[in-house]
């Protein structure tokens, strides 16, 4: 394999290319530093590169594979950290002014070490949204048209996997975190159940909703790193989610929204959620229209908490250092310290009302999956606050959460799949929801819709295709 | 003492210390939500039941 194709390679690749011996991790490692000087100028998707640190961990990992031993099944795979999670000996910094100058992390957080020991190759940190609360992601740029924002929070991981500079990357998803910078930037990304992965080490948002996952190039790549992540327990509790069990479409009941907020969405969100529809159709699985009204309320639960939640981790902050925290950020968690404790257990006991109304949702169905548009619009800029979808005038961050926070209130395992592209040529996707710790069975019917899909046009615009940005 | 004031003297008993402007910002978030959950309150009626224990997921039905 040439150098010059090693970074085009997803996880699964590379895990085997080491494994047969036809590329040693400091080629992979050499690779993906050769990717990043290349787009990294125009990209800004990292916070640090750990040059001599990947470089020390590949040697150990050259020596291991030339002798047989391999740590597990990301032996050598080049992985970025989003520069919320801690990783021994670099900083964590939140993008946030709160944690300039922080001294280095002193141990992992435990999915960094998880990483780690299946043989991950940690490359450097991703930019986040400041303090992982908000769409944007600033400076990263998006690789399929750099006028345009990653999304965020984890929007640094979804950008650097997108452009090639890493085969996967680690990202936190609160109301949408990991899915809309991987629906914006056109690649997987995983929001697990919540507690299937530890969140020790992992700076928090709001902890009863803050999960954490992988973003790689497939379903399969991003499977095989959530099974790198998993520890005993979690193992225990989805079984192995890699490689992923086969799954005959024809038995499987898919439930597509008939109407409310997951079907308010730009025309071409939702011709190309059809399009998916019809295959997922054609495939043999039934497709079941169903209806679940509780969703409408999700927002003001969903921020109601993050404020609270947010408000209590950073209270110090706010008390001695607010300044340090950007205005929008400030307001919200400012009003999460002036929120009532009644307020905050209205907020918990309606969000138990809707993991009421979905798990009803999926027992009168028999439902396998929900499915449904990751996101109501494709890319947006930098400075836009605003967007009208079907009529609508919503806020970026309204629109963007409100179709993806309702799986953190019930936090189910959901996998969000690319789905083609706008005719401004964007990236689209669609969220397979599924039933807590399904895992293994919602990745394989990610991807054996990620099979079905005609991808070519798809792939042919895909920045990982193109020499440089 | 108007809404607004309100949430600045509230704020200020407990260390935090804004302008009226900052105050309103707050003020209109707070507003903001707490008519959000009513909404929600009236649509989903919860009214009388206790909140279910246990992580998100167990809540979910499992």
């Amino acid at each position: 394999v040439s150098a010059a194709a090693l970074w085009q390679l997803g996880a699964v690749e590379a895990a085997a290319a080491v494994r047969e011996g036809s590329a040693t991790p400091s080629d992979l490692l050499a690779a993906s530093l050769e990717r990043i000087d290349a787009v990294e100028p125009e990209l800004h998707a990292f916070v640090e590169v750990n040059r001599d640190g990947a470089a020390r961990q590949a040697e150990e990992l050259d020596c291991e594979a030339a002798d047989g031993r391999f740590r597990g099944p990301l032996h050598g795979v080049p992985i970025a950290i989003k520069d919320i999670f801690d990783v021994e000996g670099l900083p964590t910094g939140c993008g946030s002014a709160l944690y300039e100058g922080a001294s280095p992390a002193r141990v992992d957080a435990v999915v960094v070490e998880r990483l780690r020991a299946a043989g991950a190759l940690l490359v450097g940190k991703t930019v986040t949204h400041e303090l992982a609360c908000g769409v944007y992601s600033a400076p990263t740029r998006n690789p399929w048209d750099t006028s345009l924002t990653c999304g965020g929070s984890s929007g640094g991981s979804a950008a650097a996997v997108a452009a090639g500079a890493v085969t996967a990357a680690t990202g936190s998803d609160t109301g949408g975190s990991i899915r809309i910078p991987a629906s914006v930037c056109g690649i997987v990304g995983i929001k697990p159940t919540y507690d299937l992965l530890s969140r020790q080490g992992v700076a928090p948002l709001a902890w009863s909703l803050d999960t954490v996952g992988p973003l790689a190039r497939s379903v399969d790549d991003a499977a095989l790193v959530l099974e790198g992540m998993l520890d005993a327990a979690g193992r225990a509790r989805v079984g192995e989610v890699w490689p992923i069990p086969l799954l005959e479409l024809a038995g499987t009941v898919v439930g597509v929204p008939a109407d409310g907020i997951l079907t308010q969405v730009e025309p071409s969100v939702a011709a190309a959620f059809v399009q998916a529809c019809e295959l997922l159709a054609a495939g043999g699985a039934t497709i079941v229209p169903v209806s679940i009204p509780e969703l409408e309320e999700t927002l003001p639960i969903e921020f109601a908490i993050v404020m609270a939640e947010a408000a209590s981790y950073h209270e110090q902050a706010l008390r001695q250092n607010d300044g340090a925290i950007s205005d929008g950020i400030r307001t919200l968690f400012r009003a999460g310290a002036l929120l009532l404790a009644e307020d905050y257990l209205l907020a918990q006991r309606l969000r138990a009302g809707i993991c009421r109304a979905v798990e009803r949702c999926f027992s009168e169905h028999w439902l396998d999956a929900l499915v449904a548009p990751t996101l109501p619009l494709a890319g947006y800029g930098h400075g836009d606050s605003a967007v009208s979808i079907d009529g609508v005038d919503e806020a970026i961050a309204d629109a963007t959460v409100r179709t993806t926070a309702p799986f953190n209130l019930t936090g189910s395992p959901v996998v969000s799949v690319p789905a083609g592209l706008t005719d401004a040529g964007l990236p689209v996707a669609v969220q397979f929801v599924g039933r807590a710790f399904g895992e293994a069975r919602l990745l394989s019917l990610a991807r054996a819709y990620e099979e079905l899909r005609d991808s070519r046009a798809f792939d042919e615009r895909h920045p990982i295709h193109r020499s440089t940005l | 003492v108007n809404d607004v004031e309100a949430t600045r003297l509230l704020a200020l008993a407990r260390g935090l210390i804004w302008t009226t402007e900052e105050a309103q910002a707050v003020h209109d978030q707070l507003a903001g939500i707490r008519a959000g959950l009513e909404r929600a309150r009236a649509t989903m009626d919860v009214g009388g039941e206790e909140p279910a224990s246990g992580s998100a997921p167990e809540r979910a039905g499992r």
